[in-house]
Order: C-alpha cells, then structure tokens, then sequence
C-alpha cells in the first residue's frame, strides 16, 4: 500500500491519480485564491525543471506536492513547446529516480506494477550474485533501448528464460526510463483555456521560457557542412558518388540525412540521378515521399546509431561517435565546435 | 515460345493446383485484421492492401486469380484495405526470416548466377554490388534451392529456435516454424506479449539473436588482459549469451575435430595439440582445466578474444534484420505455392526442422508429366528421383521437376501444336 508521503514521492502513479481525483477540487477552485500555494509550487516545478533538469525532491507540504504535479502537466500543455515538454518529464522522472534509487523493494514492486504493468518479481538471492530481480524482457527492452551504456544492452544481460535480472537500482533507472515518457505522453495540447488568474501565471511563464532565461535552443546552421558529416554518412555519400550499390536502408539514410541538414530535394535528385540507372521519375518521388510532400505528411529523421549498426551501416566510428547516439546529432555537435559562424536557419 | 506464355503456362499449372487444394490453404490467426498482398505471373507487381472476412472468399480469390505468391501482414489493422496511414496499427507477430540468399555458402559459386539488366554480362555465384562492365546495380538472379545451402538455412534456423525457447522463454507452442518452399525458413512467434512491441524494440532482440553489440567485459567472458577465458565452476550457474559462448568453447576444446577449432581462429598447430591429447569422454572441469592449462605462450596476444568472437559468430542466427524490424512485413501464407519453385510453404513445426525434408514434403505441383526445353540445369533430388543434369536438351518431367526449372528460369514448356 502506498501512504500519502509515497504518494508525494510519486504523483505519477495510479494511486496518486485516484487520491486526487477523490479530493474533487474543480479548475474554478484552484483559481479562486484558497490554493495558491499549489500553483506556486506547480510553477517551480517547470522552474526547476528549465533551470537544473530536476525537479526537486523534497517538499513542505505533502498534499501541495501531490496536486502541484497534475497543476503543472495542465500548465506544461498550455505552454504548447515540445522542448519544455521533453525536458519536464526528463526532470520530472530524475526526481522520481531520486527517490526510487533508495526505495524499499516491494514499493518499487508495486510501482512497476500497478502503473506500468510490468511483469516482475524480487528474485532469491544467491551467494554472491548480485542480482536482486527478475524483469521481463519486454518491460527491459522498451526502458533500456534508451540508455546508451553497453551493459544496459539486451545482448549483455542475463538473459534466461524470458527475465532480465538486475538489481534495484537498475529497476529504479528503468523506471525513471518509464516515467518521463509517461510523463511526456501525458502533455497533451489543452483543449480548453483556463480561468483568468491561471492563464496570467501561464503567460508569465511562457514569457520566462520563452526568452530563453535559462536554456538556448540550438538548430540547424543555415548552410550544409559537408566536412561536419559524420563517418557512417561520409561512407554513403563515397559509395553513392563511386556508382556502388546502396542498399535500401543506405539510400534511406543518406536522403533522410541530407534533407535534415537542409540540402534541397532538388539537388538530391540529381545526385541520385547521376550516380545511379534509376529514372528521376523514381528517384524524385522516393526523395518527395522521404522529405514529407508527397503520399505521406510525416517528415523522415534518419535512423539513429543503434539501428545503422544493426543493420551494417556504422563504419569507422571516431571519437564523437561514442558520445553521441544520432548522426545529426554528431553534425550538430562538429559544426558548433566548429566556431559560431555559420548561424542558426 | 515467348515469356508471356511461360508466363501463362505456371499460371494455369498453379490454378489447377489451386482448384485442387485450396481447401489446404489455411489463413493464419486473426486474418480478418490483417491485410493481404498478392504477385502474379503477369507484371509480378504486388496487389496489396486486401481484407478476407471468411475462409472460403480468400481460397477463391486465389483459386480465380491464381497468383505466383500470396502473402499476409505480420501486422494487425482495425482497417487493413486503408492505406498504410490510416491503416490504425493494433500489433504485429514477431517474425523472423533465415534465407540462404544471406548465408555466405561455397556452393553458390556453383549454382547461382547472375545477369546485369543493364548490359546483359553474366557470372557465377550471388549477384555483386555493381555490375563490372558498366556498373550498373540491378540484376537479375537465377538462384538455385540445393540440399547444402538449405542445410545451412536449418542450422540457423535450429539456433534461433533454441534461443526463443531458451533465452526468450516462448514455450515450443509459441513458435511457428515454416519452410519457405524456397531457399529459407520462417519463424513466428504467435504471444500476445511481443505483439505491441516497436520496431526499436525488436531490433534489440535482433541485435541480441544476431550477436551485435556484446561487449566482451560486460559478460564478464574474457579474464584480465585478455589471457584466456573466464569460466565458472560449474556449466549450471551461466546464462545469457555468455552459457552460450562458453558450452560451445566447452563443446568444440573437448570433442571439437581440429578443423571445428581451427573454425573458431584456433592456430591449426594448437588445434593438433588440443586434439592429439584428449580423452573423449572429458567432463567440463576436465575441459576447463585444459584450457586453463595452456600455455599463454600457445594462446598469445588477442588470441583468446578472437576465438571468442569468432565463437559469437557461430553461435548467432543469421536472420535478415529488416524483416524482423519491419512492424508492416507482408510474409508468405502457408499452404500456398512460391512462385520461384512451384513447391509450398509449409509449416513443419520446431520439433521437425531437423527432420524436415523440403525436398519431398514440400512438393506442391505434381500432377502428371511436362515436356520441357532445358537451357541448362545442375543435377537435383525431388520427390526421391534424381534428374539431370542438363544441357540444351528436351525432357519429359514429372510436373514438380518440370515446374521448378520453368520457375527457376532453366526451362520452357513444350505445348503441342494447337
């Protein structure tokens, strides 16, 4: 059973959400004046949030601290940014983190599974192994796919029978894994705008955010920086001009990478055109299709590293390669070390 | 006789065959979720996005249409005719798919060939990445399906069932297992907890069945320096990719021929050895002290870490790592033919992959004798007769031989004058 001071800890969970629901405090309410000190606090949060990526874990007041957490997912979807979204669940799940990591087992149990369902159970201790629980490998795989490190890869666990094992703390980062895009997924866009005294803290708040107080928002340079491609792109791009042969995945990724960088579809297709037998009409509509006209309105990324690896497409990896996880990532990355000349599109 | 009536000739053999069996023809689970994809004789382009809500009305649509292949999506749809945006995604069987077109076996160099659509130069073995004469990239292949290179497929095939089973814990139910009636097997793993799963997800069990990505100090496999391996007590307390790397160390150093060692990137004269010495009847630690007990002089350098790499190597499935990522993969139906051989696809169950043989359980098309015109063709087994080889000759064939080398592209139909 969880206790209000857990429910404090986690206002994520199912639990937290039906004690709130309880309490049946309506949206007028809140704006009356009686619950300033929640929306206070719900504003901190994003504060912190923006400033340190973590909201902080401790509190004054146990059940301000639970119903400042829905306050502040209604004013994180009003402020309508998938950054401050991203970045609030991230922070909003290390704080989580902060306190699961020194959590009491069957807590942490009940957690994973009454608000994420995972199939999980503490696992008998044998001499010297350091494994403390079973998780099963879909629960493992949806939350570690995330996390760069090589232990946390699937193929260098113990694997067996269907369940990880991992200690608690690696149960408690995975949670953190399932509770930022939990999160995240559930700032939505607002469906109703709020009353008056809300939507003054609201504007306040985009105002802050928005003149980047406290975090600068990088992006594209303007021109395309052939030198600033990563290795695996470089390849491509040589096996492209040289009239090898590309593999589907290859074409992709190279076409997927050189419309994020901003090459024009145009050029592209001449590009294509000249190095290989294909006919433009072909060529134009997969580079269309690919860069978001034509058929479909989603706009492709390239595959990240993980998934060029798997599919034989990482090759000479360099030193920049091990930090980063996305190869438009490592072209940001180059060409801002490069110097700031080359501006922001 | 031209193309177009090759063409006609396989597409009234495989509606006679139809009209015959379709009653075999059994749509896989919840097929009214799923959308179809058909191939014809005609332009071989796909017709997909079909819906079936009944049995009977998938077995006529084929019997009438007669198409080359038939195949079905991995992937379930609240809508399966819309088109693939407003499909509405509900889950997808996990698939994979073992093809010696991807196992690098010497008979191909044999068997196989291919023709540059652009220039027309041939050559033996699988097609190359641009063609030599004019660099162009598309090829037409002429494949041959012989005993060897689906003996490799199988032996893929056995160690991915092994690791569902004994890794991903699906129990033997769970997995379907299919020979493609080509050069290949499927298998589907039918369990509603990997339905959901997304294409990120399964590509780590991809990287997992393939081997990429171990990291060599992570599992704790390798003792310091890399001076030879670290293994435990006792076989019982590993698990992971790490039992699998040390049984099959375990296995080849204490019953290995000196070729299985010198597979594993073993010196041949410590291979000799290994071998030359050995009691075949050693228990684990017997082995294990063998290999503790040789010299590093022997073992020098990264030698023990490239065994163990190359021990990875033959342990992982080779499974094609698109089709498995693909969460909208169309996948053949079973019971019906494959258009490159005239045979079926046939379920055989993960008891019987070992036992299996597709060279006379596959058969599809047998129904009397065809007179053909064969170009050339190697000698083969089916149905338990031997035939050719061959060489710019006429033949009367049973139809299953006679239909594999029109499909195969080695032969015309004879038709009598009309």
């Amino acid at each position: 059973m969880l206790t209000t001071t857990d429910l404090a800890k986690y206002p994520f969970t199912i639990e937290a959400s039906e004690y709130v629901k309880s309490l049946r405090i309506g949206i007028d309410e809140l704006a009356s004046g009686s619950y300033d000190s929640i929306l206070d606090r719900a504003e901190e949060r994003i504060r912190e949030s923006e400033k340190d990526a973590l909201v902080s874990p401790d509190w004054q007041d146990t059940n301000v601290e639970i119903l400042s957490y829905p306050t502040a997912i209604m004013f994180v979807s009003q402020l309508m940014n998938d950054r401050i979204t991203r970045r609030y669940a991230l922070s909003e799940s290390k704080r989580a983190y902060e306190h699961l990591r020194n959590e009491n087992p069957e807590k942490m149990l009940e957690i994973a599974k009454n608000t994420f369902g995972w199939k999980t159970t503490s696992q008998e201790r044998r001499d010297g192994a350091r494994f403390e629980c079973s998780i099963h490998f879909t629960d493992y795989i949806r939350n570690a796919k995330n996390i760069r490190d090589s232990r946390w890869k699937l193929v260098n666990r113990l694997l067996d029978h269907g369940v990880v094992s991992a200690t608690w703390e690696e149960a408690a980062r995975l949670l953190e894994e399932e509770i930022q895009h939990k999160v995240y997924s559930r700032i939505r866009p607002p469906s109703k705008t709020f009353p008056e005294p809300l939507m003054e803290r609201i504007k306040n708040l985009r105002q802050e955010v928005d003149t980047g107080k406290y975090v600068s928002f990088t992006g594209m340079p303007k021109v395309v920086v052939s030198e600033a491609m990563p290795p695996c792109v470089k390849a491509l791009n040589q096996m492209l001009s040289s009239k090898k042969h590309l593999s589907h995945m290859g074409r992709f990724t190279l076409t997927t990478f050189l419309l994020n960088v901003g090459v024009n579809r145009d050029d592209l297709v001449k590009m294509f055109r000249e190095a290989t037998d294909f006919s433009e009409r072909l060529t134009r509509y997969q580079v269309e299709h690919i860069g978001g006209s034509k058929g479909v309105k989603t706009r492709y990324l390239p595959p990240k590293c993980d998934t060029l690896k798997t599919h034989g497409l990482c090759v000479n990896p360099d030193n920049l390669c091990k930090e980063i996880r996305h190869p438009l990532t490592y072209y940001r990355r180059r060409v801002f070390r490069r110097g700031g000349d080359v501006g922001e599109r | 006789m031209t193309s177009v009536s090759v063409d006609q000739f396989l597409e009234e053999k495989f509606r006679e065959y139809y009209r015959k069996n379709s009653h075999r023809i059994m749509p896989p689970e919840k097929f009214e979720k799923r959308e179809f994809g058909f191939i014809y004789f005609k332009n071989r382009v796909m017709v997909r996005h079909r819906q079936f809500t009944s049995v009977s009305d998938l077995r006529k649509f084929i019997t009438d249409s007669a198409p080359s292949d038939v195949y079905y999506s991995t992937a379930y749809y609240s809508k399966p005719e819309e088109e693939m945006e407003q499909k509405g995604w509900l889950g997808a069987d996990l698939v994979f798919d073992i093809d010696a077109d991807h196992i690098p076996t010497p008979c191909k160099e044999t068997h196989d060939q291919w023709t540059c659509k652009k220039c027309g130069r041939s050559g033996k073995g699988g097609a190359p990445q641009v063609c030599p004469s004019c660099n162009g990239d598309r090829f037409d292949d002429r494949t041959w399906i012989c005993g060897f290179c689906i003996k490799e497929a199988k032996n893929e095939t056995l160690k991915l069932a092994d690791m569902l089973i004994e890794d991903y814990g699906f129990s033997r139910k769970d997995l379907k297992v299919f020979f493609t009636g080509h050069r290949g097997y499927h298998v589907h793993v039918m369990s509603d907890t990997i339905q959901s799963l997304s294409s990120d997800e399964r590509k780590e069990i991809v990287d997992y069945v393939l081997g990429i990505g171990i990291d060599l100090d992570e599992i704790d496999v390798l003792q310091e320096n890399s001076v030879r391996p670290s293994l435990p007590e006792s076989l019982e307390e590993t698990r992971g990719w790490k039992r699998r790397i040390i049984h099959k160390l375990i296995d080849v150093f204490g019953k290995g021929t000196p070729e299985e060692l010198v597979g594993l990137g073993v010196k041949r004269s410590v291979a000799k050895m290994v071998t030359q010495e050995r009691d075949p009847s050693l228990q684990y630690e017997d082995v294990r002290n063998m290999i503790y007990g040789l010299e590093s002089r022997t073992m020098a350098g990264r030698s023990w870490e490239k065994v163990i790499n190359r021990t990875i190597e033959n342990c992982s499935a080779r499974v094609d790592t698109v089709v498995t990522t693909d969460v909208h993969r169309l996948i053949r139906t079973k019971e019906t033919l494959n258009g490159r051989t005239g045979m079926r696809t046939v379920e055989i169950g993960v008891d019987n992959i070992e036992s299996f043989d597709p060279f006379n359980q596959a058969l599809g098309i047998t129904d009397g004798e065809t007179t053909i015109e064969v170009d050339e063709a190697p000698q083969f087994n089916l149905g338990g007769t031997t035939f050719g080889p061959y060489r710019k000759q006429r033949a009367t064939l049973p139809a299953e031989a006679a239909v594999l080398l029109i499909c195969k592209g080695k032969a015309r139909p004879v038709i009598a004058n009309v």
